[in-house]
């Protein structure tokens, strides 16, 4: 069978995580949110999966135990889990905003067979109270998978994960950061999104392998910021209508590829604590010190960012809290801001590429 | 037995007797160089009254303003700001009050630094940190874990901690030290409030009930705004005795009661009045529900106060998931006599409300008793429409025996 390029993985995660699970017959064990170390499910022999929002209008099997009014990234999960799509042997959760934090009863609520399991992350990040609170949190839920796979961690083998998922964050970082100096988004993109699906090691083979698509040279530069990233399709119809991403906000993106520990560390539960805790929280669902919106804008400044889009899932509560100031902080450094939603179509709807021109029209007068 | 007796509970006027002092004092105490805390309604708030700091709930304003018919402006206001709808109103209300200053209360005292905790929800976390921004005050906050079970010990021990440094800051502000047994004598005349609202609650088991969810969503302010103080203390004796009393005499609160249900979820302030009306009319006596009894907690011990207080504040309902909701309602259908449940899906408010649909059916399963989803939103008028609630429980009304 041939391997899919990057690309494909991206604009298709459930056909490579179902292609993975075949060809190496191992169950998955299967993550949503950004912040969910795959590490552990890799400790326990599972394949780490961490399934990308799939967006679309309706979720027939989520729909029908979840309120309309829960975010269309939760409702995805739930369908995904709901559904049995995947040849899941463990699901993982991650406790943070509201809908997050209700998941793991709402699915155990509605009967489904495969263990579910709640990960719980202090909200308070930054401080040496939070990072003792995340080490137990992570040994709960080694305990409880321990329990509920009927095998024990195996600790080389987390050690071994933790090093090539750390490896593959730094690659991303470096993508990322390269948005300023004309690298591609459509290529960090598209490797942030396959990151979350494929094996550490043929990620890093098909990226060094596969040659980058060449950066567009015009368009506007923009920040992209949000919960999740909607899709692939979305960033290549953001760089069609002449966005020039050059710094990214995203869970998918540079919220989670910045998790870092120690390299070689003496315990790597107090490492992994570490790196899921660190004092500038990655996104608006935990509380930590230095203010978000600052930072973000100021980041967005430096790299040459001359207009913001913010993607928005409907009913994020941690994203429609932090957007009017976001929106203010990046005024305050001269860059103008949108927000469209982005939880019901892969793509840009029709209005939203309009927003997007006239924003972008904004910044060129006219010329865009 | 009198079952169509007085309806209308005499310790209602106290109560508006006894929010007014409390909101005089509240101005007088700011006056007099005493600092004000706003806190969120799941905040260890004993901590800061040892201190002598003044808690303001600014949950419990919201709901007054919703009361008050103020809303919709107040919602207008923040919405304009750019703070979405889809919101907590509690939230877009408090934030149009901060900004216009516009208060049912005649007039806002301004904190000298907020307080939340994360054990009710992760709205608090944005509302109070944008609130002390907004005042440029400092911003306290208790992290609890979430949890489906009961805390485990090393959750305890984190949130013991954070209530230690709470303690010290809240001394140097408040100008008291908070000692073990000065925390130690607020916690004990918490407990008593609490233990008096929980007796207060289960007279509600008697049939008829002598009083139901109605009155207690509004006779909850004290147990929420003023645990740890005599004032509670005082207010629920008088209830309860009050309360006892109708129970003996066979004091109906909805005379001919022909049905019971149990309710989950806030109280649709917009509706109250009409709802109640709405339920007399029918019979059915509303005897219970999850709100007014998140705060009837038994374990808070004042000989170890700080551990107790953060066994209790990380143990309330709304820390828990949507299994421990379904056992604690399943069980409040049982030992009120209830014959069917409502559940009210808050729009407003997604920790208590997500979930609700898998509730319904696993209370049902374990109880044989009948369930109704209503939508709705327990402060925002634009969210709520009677036509459509009515809708939805007339026909349950007349399915349970109820109904006009
Ligand atoms: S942070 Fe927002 S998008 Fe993500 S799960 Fe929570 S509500 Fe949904
Ligand atoms: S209503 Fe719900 S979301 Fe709003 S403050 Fe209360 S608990 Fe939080």
């Amino acid at each position: 069978m041939p391997t899919r390029c990057l690309r494909d993985v991206a604009l298709d995660p459930v056909a490579e995580a179902l292609e993975r699970a075949a060809t190496r017959s191992r169950r998955i064990g299967l993550a949503f949110a950004g912040d969910f170390p795959l590490e552990l499910f890799e400790a326990f022999g599972l394949h780490g999966v961490c399934l990308p929002a799939t967006p679309r209008e309706t979720y027939p099997q989520a729909d029908a135990v979840l309120q309309a009014y829960t975010c269309g990234f939760v409702r995805s999960c739930a369908e995904a889990v709901l559904a049995s799509r995947l040849p899941a042997g463990l699901v993982g959760t991650v406790s943070g905003c509201d809908a997050q934090t209700n998941l793991p009863g709402v699915l155990v609520g509605a009967g489904v067979q495969v263990p579910v399991l709640n990960l719980r992350l202090p909200i308070r990040v930054g401080t040496p109270a939070s990072q003792r609170q995340a080490r137990a949190a992570l040994v709960d839920f080694c305990h409880a998978a321990a329990r509920v796979l009927g095998v024990p961690l195996d600790p080389m083998a987390l050690t071994q994960a933790m090093s090539r998922y750390q490896d593959v964050r730094i690659r991303l970082t470096g993508l990322f950061d390269d948005l300023a100096n004309g690298g591609s988004a459509l290529r960090a993109y598209e490797a942030a999104l396959a990151a979350r699906v494929l094996d550490p090691d043929a990620w890093m083979a098909r990226l060094d392998a596969e040659p980058a698509s060449p950066a567009p040279r015009d368009g506007v530069p923009i920040l992209l910021s949000g919960s999740v990233i909607p899709s692939m399709q979305a960033v290549i119809d953001l760089v069609d209508v002449g966005c020039r991403i050059v710094a990214d906000d995203t869970s998918t993106g540079m919220r989670s590829a910045r998790r870092r520990f120690q390299p070689d560390p003496a315990d790597p539960m107090d490492a992994l604590a570490d790196s899921l805790v660190p004092p500038e929280p990655r996104g608006p669902e935990r509380l930590g010190d230095p203010d978000r919106p600052a930072l973000v804008a100021m980041r967005a400044a430096r790299a040459g960012a001359r207009a913001a889009i913010l993607l928005r899932q409907k009913f994020c509560d941690p994203q429609a809290f932090e957007a009017p100031s976001l929106i203010a902080a990046l005024r305050a450094v001269g860059i103008p801001a949108v927000v469209i939603e982005s939880d019901r179509l892969p793509g840009l709807s029709g209005r939203d590429r309009t927003v997007v021109q006239t924003l972008l029209e904004q910044e060129t007068g006219g010329a865009a | 037995m009198n079952p169509t007796g007085p309806r209308g509970l005499a310790a209602n006027q106290r109560l508006q007797k006894t929010i007014r002092n409390q909101v005089l004092f509240t101005r007088a105490a700011k006056m007099l160089g005493r600092p004000v805390a706003w806190v969120t309604s799941g905040s260890p708030v004993e901590i800061l009254l040892a201190a002598g700091i003044i808690p303001f709930y600014p949950e419990n304003h919201a709901a007054i303003c919703s009361a008050r018919n103020m809303a919709a402006d107040l919602s207008d206001v923040a919405e304009a700001e750019g703070y979405s709808r889809d919101l907590c109103s509690y939230f877009r209300i408090d934030r149009g009050a901060m900004v216009t200053q516009k208060t049912p209360l005649g007039r806002m005292v301004a904190p000298d630094v907020v307080l939340a905790s994360n054990n009710i929800c992760g709205t608090v976390q944005h509302w109070f940190s944008i609130t002390a921004r907004h005042f440029e005050v400092p911003f306290w906050f208790v992290d609890t874990p979430f949890t489906e079970a009961s805390p485990s010990e090393s959750d305890v021990a984190y949130v013991r901690d954070q209530l230690v440094e709470l303690a010290e800051q809240a001394g140097r502000l408040g100008g008291r030290r908070v000692t073990e047994q000065r925390l130690s004598r607020v916690v004990a005349r918490s407990r008593e409030a609490l233990v008096l609202w929980r007796e207060v609650l289960a007279t509600a088991a008697a049939r008829p009930a002598p009083l139901t969810s109605f009155d207690a969503f509004v006779h909850m302010a004290p147990i929420v705004s003023m645990r740890g103080t005599r004032r509670a203390v005082r207010y629920y004796r008088h209830l309860l005795a009050e309360v006892s009393a109708r129970r003996t005499s066979g004091t109906a609160a909805v005379p001919q009661e022909r049905a019971r249900v149990v309710w989950d979820n806030i109280a649709i302030w917009p509706a109250h009045r009409e709802l109640k009306r709405a339920f007399k009319q029918a019979g059915v006596a509303l005897v219970a529900d999850t709100y007014t009894h998140a705060w009837t907690v038994e374990h808070l011990d004042p000989s170890d106060p700080f551990t107790s207080l953060a066994r209790v504040y990380t143990d309330i309902l709304l820390n828990h998931g949507a299994l421990h909701r379904h056992k604690v309602l399943a069980r409040m259908v049982r030992e009120f006599g209830a014959d069917g449940f409502i559940l009210h899906s808050n729009r407003s408010c997604k920790r208590y409300s997500l979930g609700q649909l898998g509730v319904k059916r696993a209370v049902s399963d374990e109880t044989g008793a009948l369930g109704v989803v209503i939508e709705a939103d327990m402060a925002d008028p634009r969210a709520v429409s009677i036509e459509h609630l009515m809708q939805r429980l007339n026909p349950f009304f007349e399915a349970l025996g109820g109904g006009t």
